[in-house]
């Protein structure tokens, strides 16, 4: 157990804090997610004050999306252009985020409206997200029993191939990604999430990436290390705005990201050896239950003083959600490793591998 | 200097700064300079404090990336840009 001074009478229990940031760190370096949405109840789980673990959550996610942009840089997975241009909008949608949350909150309706629309971004999002990626491996499970050997070309989706036809001048090349797009679009894109991202108190990533790939028409693994680039400075002007108001615990966060940078490595080098659609199923699934986490949170909310019960459990689902997308990853790593080998997988996993590293 | 050399030195160099950070780090938890720090919030000085918050995860983030791809170098594994084929060719 470790106590720190900022909190007296607070006694954490530091192994599970090593967890958390190595766990979030698989989920960072693997999906391209700051990870913060997980991070922050499960430190309250640990006995932080909320306020705390908000802050101190955005001050690790700074320092972890460092680790892990330096590696999908190295990975080539980073689109610097694209990244400083959809910054620049997410930061000013931010902003606007936070005015609409402080308006909410002087109305009394805070918890309510930020949980609802985080409902609605989350199930829209994730269900969409599971939704292409299912059908997305239902294409490549046919192709390999037909004994194909390499999946066809997987169409950017309808809207991604719209909005690329639209010219809006100036219209940008963004060489690394290989697309070109009006500037408004991608503008308009970081701002919409900037506003959702501040609204909910996140850092956005699990928005970001699939509008960088349904949206913009990124590869995946592109827009993973694109959103990680970006996540380093919102980040940090939320470690900034969060340390002003005394929210964070420095030296919790120092450890996390110490344990978090070797699980950074792991997430990102895992995606060498698995196909796009299985990062996009994934990342589908990982917020299909955070979902489920805000609404059980929001019956809490709702319900008042029975909230209890409402809460643990909303806990609970968020916490395992973080352990099954880490034995997930870990099943994929190791049933890919064995595919490279000759060894025999099951047919089902073969389309959520890679046969190209 | 071969490259292998050259990543070995580097990684050593790597893993003492990030030593000297983690060591400092803890040397300033264990004297509760931190929570004097986290009380300068409270005053003038804690732009002093913002900074430093700032600083040293900028710092560790950097030291601790950099560190981890010379370690992968080292260990031999081959760092390049994944092929993915649906992705790739998903863009045209």
């Amino acid at each position: 157990m470790i106590t720190f001074p900022e909190l007296p009478g607070v006694d954490i229990n530091i192994l599970l804090l090593v967890f958390v940031g190595f766990g979030a760190g698989i989920l960072s370096g693997f999906a391209g997610v700051g990870g913060a949405f997980i991070v922050t109840p499960a430190l309250i789980i640990l006995g932080f004050p909320a306020n705390f673990a908000v802050g101190t959550g955005l001050a690790w996610v700074m320092g972890s999306s460092i680790v892990g942009a330096f590696r999908h840089k190295k990975l080539g997975n980073v689109d610097v252009k694209l990244g400083l241009v959809i910054l620049v909008a997410a930061m000013g949608g931010m902003e606007i985020g936070v005015r609409i949350l402080n308006l909410t909150r002087d109305a009394g309706l805070v918890d309510e409206a930020v949980l609802s629309i985080a409902i609605c971004v989350l199930i829209i999002i994730g269900s969409y997200t599971m939704w292409e990626s299912i059908r997305r491996k239902g294409q490549l499970d046919r192709m390999l029993e037909k004994g194909q050997e390499l999946p066809p070309p997987m169409r950017a989706s309808s809207i991604s191939q719209k909005l690329q036809s639209v010219s809006i001048p100036p219209n940008l090349h963004f060489t690394r990604s290989g697309i070109t797009i009006s500037l408004w679009i991608i503008l308009a894109i970081g701002f919409f999430v900037g506003v959702l991202a501040g609204i909910m108190g996140v850092g956005g990533g699990f928005i970001m990436v699939p509008a960088l790939v349904y949206v913009v028409g990124l590869p995946s693994f592109m827009a993973v290390g694109t959103d990680l680039f970006q996540i380093v400075f919102s980040a940090a002007y939320g470690c900034i705005r969060h340390t002003m108001s005394g929210n964070v615990i420095i030296f919790a966060a120092f450890i996390m990201v110490i344990a978090s940078s070797i699980g950074v490595q792991f997430g990102a080098l895992v995606t060498r050896y698995v196909r796009g659609v299985s990062v996009r199923i994934i990342l589908g699934i990982t917020i299909l239950l955070f979902a489920v986490g805000t609404i059980l949170k929001l019956f809490g909310v709702l319900l008042g003083e029975a909230s209890a019960l409402f809460d643990v459990a909303s806990m609970t689902v968020t916490f395992c959600g973080l352990g099954l997308t880490l034995i997930m990853i870990v099943g994929l790593f190791i049933a890919s490793s064995l595919y490279h080998r000759g060894r025999q997988i099951p047919t089902w996993v073969k389309s959520l591998v890679s046969k190209t590293t | 200097m071969s490259k292998r050399k050259k990543d070995a030195i580097w990684l050593a160099v790597l893993s003492v700064a990030c030593g000297l950070v983690i060591w400092h780090a803890i040397c300033w938890y264990s004297t509760e300079f931190h929570l004097e720090m986290f009380q300068w919030l409270q005053t003038g000085r804690g732009y002093l404090t913002v900074l430093y918050n700032l600083g040293l995860m900028l710092v560790l983030g950097l030291l601790l990336g950099s560190m981890m791809i010379k370690i992968t170098d080292l260990i031999g594994y081959k760092v390049d840009k994944a092929e993915q084929v649906d992705d790739k060719k998903g863009r045209q």
